[in-house]
């Protein structure tokens, strides 16, 4: 008896393949070709945009449709309890507007730049993310609408993330939670700075850096520090504490955060027009 | 392949590159979503064997590389390794002897994928790629391309001209495809030597 030999072909091709993938990656990761694929992305993003857009413009109904009939009598509901609110934050609003044209005077007075103040640009989200390793939103606005890398990103609520690519079309947004974003905040009367990291989807933010034993209460609201080489402007609300503990030893308060924007129901968002300084 | 397979593949390959990004990157099951774009390059390696599917876990892969914000070249690296060993089970595009359940296939070889990409974008400085939440991409990933492998399977059947998965009637003794002619058939010698 014998065995029939493997052919060796498909293993050079493997081997071949192998290393070119190696070479790709680390070419990537050294910096020198980075420019030349960051530019290849944006050119492949720009050309597959308008099949993405009609699809998207073409299944949009289909999909509204269902989810309007599986979700009817929430829908109903939901309409009566918006109108209600909407009543309640009509008046809310004529109130607030004192109280802001004061804040501005003092802000103003102050130097800082608000985020309310900054030039934006209105987006929509078209894509969730497209890596599952990943917690990004994709944009219909890129750099032909001066939206750039660095950008922070808001909703009415809060912070959302900020611009990691840009084609010219469209743009590549990091959201808030993703474990590779932090945040520098700041909070309390007397402005006490931390850092808030992102701890991946469906998680609070974890702030850090907070002596223990920080004057802190529950549903407390933290805004963006803006300090210097911050990487978003001063004054953005970020999230509001959902839990605190310091234990007995510790160097830091745990503090978790939760972002004040709804992150898994964006439709949406503004881009401040505002980047880090170099 | 002939240059009409290719072009139907790379029809193929755009029409599901758009359906995973308009639609199967919003079905978002426990924070992970189906990643489609592995189906094609591992179904081709399944009918094709492990050449044409180490190729096209390369382009695939590298295509899909170009729309996300990970490591440019990890899902070529990535696909191309699993897609040659998918097409292992079934070398030179012939019948192996063990006929593996093709959703079964798609399900382990997406698993194994998504858990080497993460392995390695650790490796590589992206701590985040491997925590708690991976092994829900893992099984997100694994069962729903399990679902999608028949249906995308009669594609790529379509695609490359296999008419193996339309009802073809039993290969015949000994012709190109038959499990007489597949890899590791155990063959009495004397047979061997005077062939």
């Amino acid at each position: 008896m014998a065995i029939l030999s493997r052919p060796r072909r498909p293993r050079h091709t493997l081997l071949l393949l192998l290393l070119a993938a190696v070479t790709i990656v680390t070419l990537y990761y050294r910096g020198s070709t980075r420019h030349v694929v960051e530019s290849l992305k944006s050119g492949a993003r720009d050309a597959f945009a308008p099949l993405q857009s009609g699809m998207e413009s073409l299944l949009r109904p289909v999909g509204s449709f269902f989810d309007g009939a599986a979700h009817y009598r929430s829908l109903e509901s939901s309409v009566a309890r918006l109108r209600a609110e909407n009543g309640s934050l009509e008046r809310r609003y004529i109130e607030s507007v004192d109280v802001r044209r004061k804040l501005k005077a003092l802000l103003s007075e102050e130097h800082l730049a608000w985020a309310g103040n900054l030039p934006s640009v209105m987006a929509e989200v078209v894509g969730g993310a497209t890596s599952n390793f990943e917690l990004t939103v994709v944009i219909d606005k890129g750099r032909s609408q001066g939206v750039n890398v660095g950008m922070s990103v808001v909703s009415g609520a809060g912070l959302i993330g900020r611009v990691i690519e840009a084609s010219s079309s469209s743009a590549t947004v990091l959201l808030v939670t993703d474990p590779r974003s932090s945040v520098g905040v700041r909070f309390g009367p007397s402005g006490v700075l931390g850092v808030a990291s992102g701890a991946g989807a469906g998680h609070p933010l974890t702030v850090g850096y907070v002596p223990p034993g920080t004057a802190l209460k529950k549903g407390e609201v933290m805004f963006t520090s803006g300090l210097q080489n911050a990487l978003f402007p001063p004054g953005v609300p970020v999230g509001r504490v959902s839990s605190f503990s310091s234990s007995s030893g510790a160097v830091q308060e745990r503090i978790e955060l939760k972002p004040l924007a709804d992150l898994s129901h964006l439709q949406y968002v503004d881009v401040l027009e505002w980047q880090p300084p170099p | 392949m002939s240059m009409l397979s290719r072009f139907r593949l790379a029809l193929l390959v755009l029409l599901v590159l758009t359906i995973q990004r308009t639609i199967l990157d919003g079905v978002v099951i426990d924070h992970a979503h189906p990643d489609a774009m592995l189906l094609v390059p591992l179904l081709i390696a399944y009918l094709e064997g492990p050449e044409k599917g180490a190729v096209a876990g390369f382009v695939i892969g590298l295509l899909t590389d170009v729309f996300l914000p990970t490591p440019f070249g990890l899902t070529a690296l990535t696909l191309t390794v699993v897609a040659y060993y998918v097409g292992a089970l079934k070398p030179n595009g012939q019948q192996s002897q063990v006929k593996w359940p093709v959703p079964l296939v798609v399900a382990g070889a997406s698993a194994v994928q998504v858990a080497f990409f993460a392995v390695l974008g650790r490796i590589l400085g992206q701590p985040a790629m491997l925590t708690n939440g991976t092994v829900a991409i893992v099984a997100v990933v694994a069962i729903a391309n399990g679902v999608l492998a028949l249906p995308v399977l009669k594609a790529v059947s379509w695609a490359v001209g296999d008419a193996s998965h339309r009802r073809r009637p039993a290969a015949r003794r000994g012709a190109p495809g038959s499990a007489r002619t597949a890899r590791n058939v155990v063959v009495p010698e004397s047979r061997w030597r005077s062939a």
